[in-house]
């Protein structure tokens, strides 16, 4: 694959790296904020599962505008991310109590307005396993969300739009009244990728918040069927200005009304992929070959930390 | 009525994710449907639903005939039981619990099962058939989620569970601890870089193994200073495995192999110490879910990604051909010069010919008859062409001066005899068997002539054909084979420069002089390393080349012509010959070469059933099938002749259940004038052309077509012909040809890039190429050569084409940007007096109804549409119409489905001077995802979604009055197959057939009810 087949095959991951986002979610987080307007009047928010970090990005050019410190970042994530200006970075596992805590004291004791969380599992293929890793991955975010936002707020998440997405849409609705799924334009038509909005963030009167259990999704039951027609379906918006441009469409490299086109380096290459050692050996033709199993891996984790290192001194 | 309509079930193909030998039989899960397979027959003998909306994860026998079988968050105990020739699989247990579950494991008591769950809990499951069960649960201190676990031990206070979390660990951690409060982590295994997708305890030998997305697989080793105390047990890493190119999903401990399979479409055996002992590569079968190994069926089985399940031999070592060390005896040597062995061919099972520097012609036999002098020749020194003829009863050798001498072996009547003759005044560059009687000898200057061998002894060789060879570097013949057209007789002969040559063989005299060039050519057909080989099976031609291509062919009598019907493209660099097999007349074996090895490839599996490295293609090498089935090959290396036999049973097993595809299919089309015939293009960039036998519930695979370059996103049927179009710009013709007994054979009639074909060597084009998304023809009333096209495309644009089916070419007439956005889908629909309409819709919500004129596809007018309207937020996926019968104009009702879940119906009516919507009905919460598929039948609409529901809806209009639409949802069900792409429909006698695709494909029949 040459350089610039990425580049032709989707106009928005192009648009990122001119624009130096990290990743082209930035763009729909942008545009769900064009429709939804999630970041008005908000003070606090906390970017869950944020590496490698757009979102933050996001937030903090929305939010922080000409220097002013009248709004708190927080991103959280297992593993590090190259430091951003305006944003406060937690290290931490999202299921943990002294994760939310740690969050609230970066408040200095407040509750966050918007708590997003772009976070995706490693996708297996079957659809069916990858949709529940997903709903437990946004539950679990849900969970310490719970935790953290004031009555009122919002919570915007990554939803894989499958065969039981409705279990999950009754999860939501007990938390939030307003539950909302939209798809911006920037997210492929094809893609079963859609986001969840959840507004004015109303606990039920007796429900305590607890880490030690994790949320799980619903059964379906007589109000939410497996089949048939009471189902529970939240309803549908697409958000993205029609003007804007549509990542199923091919527009030339050269865009009118823009800079001339040039090849860009990714802002971020992924850091420590899975398959790092499998790649190595393959190039060293050592596949299919003893290994020993104390080598390597440690390896594998200083190339990790160096990449870490480059990058903070890049984004310095 | 809700609940009214049954949906019936007739076929399913998806995802095999478990595969299990149970006694005689092999279970699979085919999504939430358990399939029985019969070793004896090979046969699927029986069918039971399992889980209704959901697959099958896991199955477990257990003792007294019972099976668990696990998906989801639901487990169920099964009964089997065989009555004569009926077998049972009653249902005796079943629980639903809150998570889901990876593993479920029998304890010694057969009423308790422990089940794990992906929050690192454990249960206890007492249960009995009076459905009084007990749930008991234990948790981890660890708390992740999981994406495999394994649990073992006897009972509930020694079992142990080991965890794989997305965190890159085992944990491993006894349930039966102290107090209800979470148990400690005993053991934690750090080392994989990824996910842990499956753990596989073995008791045997204390071992774990775990297969990860960092694309190894990791042995454990367990010692136990106590035995079974796990508290002080102490566990190390003996052994990582990389080998596989993607995430390895599973893997099994079986003797003392391991074996995993993966992602990357490989079965890998390995030794327990790590080392790669053979991989197989099933590549068009896509992911291997699944694998289960039984010792006393001597078997592997394994579950595919294309809803394939395919039995394999059992692992083994490696198998090494023998060098037949020193072949000839000491007294043979001080007989010849230089013993060195130039050229070689297998005269029948075991015994080998072979021409050494010297012009010494030997022949000995593999393993014990001893090695003899045929006959020592100085002519032949240096310069030798040996070949055999196809029953191997006779061979030839060839000199540089143009002396042939033919050995007849062993003739009816016992007798050996030799044959000399001078054939040509110099060099003879090739000596090719087309039969046992007939010869082709290439001269000087392509000079060819086909000479006939009588079958008397010393009778010479009579001449009944010469032809010339077009020019070319390296002018001769590689293969060649008669054929009989109409009765009338043909040479098609290969050559060194990849051209296939016809050559009519009627009319020639002995006093000819002429040497007449071929009729017909198909000039560098397989690129310019040359033809292998040119054969007849069952009625095809098939040529193979060093091009990696098994090309199908046919040929014209008048005027005389080849015809290419299909390209195959293996999985070898060289592709050298076609070997036939004795008891099946349907499949063959093709062999190759790859880098440093030959390649043995099975048509009937799709696979590579033996693979040797013997040092790559330039060298003399056989093969053969023996009558005793056994694939015989002897080769060349470094002077030494090397020989190996493998009996055909032990490399090739039978295939349970055939696949389709894969990949994703994106596209599925009826072929009208194929009974029962469906078409697929899907991401693999391959169309199908499959048979629906409803009688017996399969999908029959009559034609794989695999030229296009990248994904088939659409496809389109008219007449005879059918049109596939998808990435890269690309756009194909096809011709259905039916030939005898049910047999189809499909002809590739065109191939059109919009941007042409690029020169490998020239630079890409700046500009992204964009995807054909959707196609449709223009139906006409008029028998015309040519056809209309129109098309939908990524970059926005609508284009208006034309197919010439005589001249066999494309050409764009005009595009209409109407639709700045992606267009996604089109459709024609037919209107009076042989009008048609076209509807078109994009992923901005925009659908939009186009008069389609004649002169549309002759000048470069303009295309505007005659109507309009934004009906869907955003991305219109599914499209369907139906022209409503009233009494003055035209009124279509136009259903679509969008990305944001709804369904529309809009009633237009066509006007003389404009068209009018009278009504629109829609239903924003229609389905759950990105509906897919909608279909018009009757007062029926049904929909279909990547939220894995079929909805029937009914649907009326009333006219009288005020114009009124409405539409009432009447049934649902749940479709096993994921990522639904499309939705085609078409109705028998009295129920219609609704066949969906995606990840698999589902065929489901509903009755019809008298009001449709």
């Amino acid at each position: 694959m040459g350089k610039t087949s990425k580049d032709k095959r989707d106009v928005y991951y192009r648009l990122a790296k001119e624009e130096g986002w990290r990743a082209r979610s930035a763009f729909k987080l942008m545009q769900i904020d064009d429709e939804f307007k999630l970041l008005e009047g908000v003070k606090n928010v906390v970017d869950l599962c944020a590496a490698p970090g757009s979102w933050s990005q996001v937030l903090a050019k929305r939010l922080l505008k000409d220097g002013s410190d009248n709004a708190k970042i927080v991103a959280v994530d297992l593993q590090a991310m190259a430091p951003l200006k305006g944003v406060i970075q937690l290290q931490g596992d999202i299921t943990q109590v002294s994760t939310a805590n740690a969050i609230i004291d970066h408040f200095k004791g407040e509750s966050a307005d918007l708590v997003i969380c772009d976070g995706a599992p490693d996708v297996t293929g079957l659809h069916e396993m990858d949709e529940y890793i997903q709903a437990q991955l946004l539950l679990a975010a849900l969970n310490i969300t719970t935790h953290i936002l004031k009555p009122g707020g919002s919570f915007l998440a990554k939803i894989f739009r499958g065969k039981d997405i409705t279990l999950l849409y009754s999860q939501l609705k007990i938390f939030f009244p307003i539950v909302t799924v939209t798809k911006p334009l920037s997210s492929r038509n094809s893609s079963i990728e859609s986001f969840v909005v959840c507004q004015n963030y109303s606990p039920p009167a007796d429900y305590i918040p607890n880490m030690s259990n994790p949320l799980l999704d619903h059964k379906y039951t007589d109000w939410n069927q497996l089949t048939g027609s009471n189902r529970v379906i939240v309803p549908f918006l697409a958000c993205g200005d029609l003007s804007a441009y549509d990542s199923d469409t091919n527009y030339p490299l050269e865009l009118e009304g823009r800079q001339p086109y040039q090849y860009r380096p990714p802002v971020q290459s992924p850091i420590s992929p899975p398959y790092e050692e499998s790649v190595q050996l393959k190039k060293s033709k050592g596949l299919g070959k003893c290994v020993d199993p104390a080598s390597s891996s440690d390896e594998i984790i200083k190339s990790a930390e160096e990449t870490v290192n480059k990058l903070n001194l890049n984004s310095e | 009525m809700p609940g009214t309509i049954s949906f019936r079930n007739v076929f399913i193909s998806t995802d095999v994710i478990c595969v299990k030998f149970f006694g005689p039989y092999v279970f699979a899960g085919v999504g939430g449907i358990l399939k029985i397979f019969e070793l004896l027959t090979k046969t699927c003998v029986k069918e039971v639903e399992v889980f209704k909306g959901h697959k099958i994860y896991g199955i477990e026998p257990g003792e007294k005939n019972l099976i668990i079988i696990f998906g989801s968050k639901s487990v169920r105990v099964f009964k089997f039981s065989h009555a004569q020739t009926e077998i049972q699989m009653s249902c005796v247990a079943s629980i639903s619990l809150e998570d889901w579950v990876l593993t479920a494991h029998w304890l010694s008591d057969d009423t308790q099962i422990s089940l794990v769950t992906a929050h690192n809990v454990i249960w206890l499951w007492s249960w009995s058939e009076n459905d009084k069960t007990e749930l008991m649960r234990a948790g981890c201190s660890e708390k992740c989620i999981l994406y495999s676990a394994t649990v073992c031990g006897k009972d509930w206070e020694s079992c142990v569970v080991f965890a794989g979390t997305v965190f890159r660990e085992v944990v491993i951690w006894l349930p039966s601890g102290s107090g209800m409060c979470d148990q400690p982590v005993l053991h934690r295994l750090v080392g994989h870089n990824g996910v842990i997708f499956s753990l596989t305890w073995d008791w045997q030998t204390s071992s774990l193994c775990s297969t990860s997305d960092d694309r190894s697989i990791r042995l454990w080793e367990f010692s136990f200073p106590h035995k079974s105390d796990w508290q002080s047990s102490t566990v190390t890493c003996s052994n990582v495995f990389y080998g596989h190119s993607a995430r390895v999903w599973r893997s099994i401990m079986f003797e003392n192999f391991i074996v995993s399979v993966g992602e990357d479409n490989q079965i890998c055996v390995w030794s327990r110490n790590g080392n790669l002992l053979q991989s197989i590569n099933r590549s068009t079968s896509g992911c291997q879910w699944s694998v289960d190994c039984s010792a006393k069926h001597q078997l592997m089985v394994t579950g595919a990604g294309d809803g394939s399940i395919q039995l394999l031999p059992p692992p083994s070592p490696r198998a090494v051909p023998t060098a037949i060390t020193g072949p000839f005896p000491e007294d043979l040597l001080r007989l010849i010069d230089s013993p060195c062995v130039r050229k070689l061919a297998f005269l029948s099972s075991g015994v080998i010919v072979a021409a050494t520097e010297d012009g010494t012609i030997l022949r000995g036999d593999s393993i014990s008859t001893p090695w003899e002098i045929v006959c020592k020749d100085v002519r032949f020194s240096n310069y030798c062409v040996l070949s055999v003829a196809p029953s191997r009863t006779k061979f030839s050798i060839a000199s540089l001066r143009g002396e042939v001498i033919l050995y007849q072996c062993t003739a009816k009547d016992g007798k050996e005899w030799t044959l000399e003759q001078q054939l040509e005044d110099g060099k003879i560059w090739s000596l090719l068997w087309l039969s046992d009687q007939e010869i082709l000898v290439c001269g000087d200057e392509g000079r060819l002539r086909v000479w006939q061998i009588s079958p008397e002894q010393g009778v010479n060789m009579k001449c009944i054909g010469q032809f010339t060879l077009p020019r070319s570097r390296e002018r001769w013949p590689t293969c060649g084979r008669l054929l009989t057209k109409n009765s009338q007789n043909f040479l098609l002969c290969g050559d060194r420069c990849g051209s296939l040559h016809l050559f009519s063989l009627s009319g020639f005299s002995q006093a000819e002089v002429q040497f007449s060039a071929p009729d017909h050519s198909l000039p560098k057909l397989h690129g310019k390393l040359g033809v292998t080989s040119v054969m007849k099976h069952h009625g095809k031609i098939f040529s193979t080349g060093r091009d990696g291509s098994v090309k199908m062919l046919a040929v014209n009598s008048d005027p005389p012509q080849l015809l290419l019907l299909s390209t195959d493209k293996m999985v070898m660099d060289w592709v050298c010959s076609v070997i036939t097999l004795p008891s099946d007349n349907k499949n063959f074996l093709i062999v190759g070469f790859k880098e440093m090895n030959m390649i043995v490839w099975s048509t009937s599996e799709r696979r590579t059933i033996l693979q040797i490295d013997c040092g790559g293609g330039h060298r003399s090498w056989d093969c053969m099938v023996s009558s005793k089935e056994n694939l015989e090959l002897t080769y060349v290396r470094e002077k030494q002749i090397y020989y190996s036999s493998r009996a055909l049973e032990t490399l090739m097993k039978p295939t349970l259940q055939c696949g389709i595809s894969p990949r994703e299919l994106n596209s599925v089309s009826i072929l009208p004038l194929v009974p029962s015939g469906l078409l697929f293009g899907g991401e693999d960039g391959t169309l199908y052309v499959c048979k629906f036998s409803g009688d017996i519930s399969t999908l029959v695979s009559r034609a794989t077509l695999t030229s296009h370059i990248s994904s088939v996103r659409c496809i389109c049927v008219q007449d005879n012909f059918f049109f596939s179009a998808g990435g890269r710009a690309q756009l194909k013709a096809w011709q259905i040809e039916h030939g005898s007994d049910e047999e189809i054979s499909c002809v590739e009639l065109a191939s059109h890039m919009l941007k042409g074909e690029r020169h490998p060597r020239s630079p890409p084009s700046i500009d992204p190429e964009m995807r054909y998304m959707s196609l449709c023809c223009i139906p006409s009333t008029e028998s015309n050569s040519v056809v209309q096209l129109i098309s939908g495309c990524s970059d926005g644009a609508m284009r208006w084409l034309t197919f010439d089916s005589f001249n066999k070419t494309f050409q764009v007439v005009s595009e209409s940007m109407f639709h700045t956005k992606c267009v996604l889908k089109l459709l024609t629909v037919p209107l009076n007096q042989g009008k048609v309409a076209l509807i078109s819709s994009a992923t901005d919500g925009m659908i939009a109804l186009w008069d389609i004129l004649p002169e549309m596809f002759t000048s470069n007018s303009g295309r505007e549409p005659i109507w309009s309207s934004r009906c869907h937020q955003s991305g219109v996926n599914s499209l369907h119409a139906q022209v409503l019968p009233t009494s003055k104009a035209s009124t279509i009702l136009v259903a679509s489905g969008g990305d944001d879940n709804s369904v529309v119906l809009t009633a237009l009516t066509l006007g003389d001077k404009e068209v009018s919507m009278i009504a629109q009905w829609s239903n924003s919460s229609a389905h759950a995802a990105q509906v897919t598929g909608v279909w018009l039948v009757g007062a029926w609409l049904l929909s279909t979604s990547i939220d894995q529901r079929l909805t029937v809806w009914r649907w009326k209009l009333e006219l009288e009055g005020s114009t009124h639409l409405t539409c009432d949802f009447v049934s649902q069900t749940i479709c096993s197959v994921p990522d639904v792409q499309d939705m085609q429909i078409w109705r028998d006698k009295d129920f219609i057939s609704v066949c969906v695709v995606g990840k698999g494909v589902q065929i489901v029949q509903i009755p019809l009810k008298p009001e449709l």
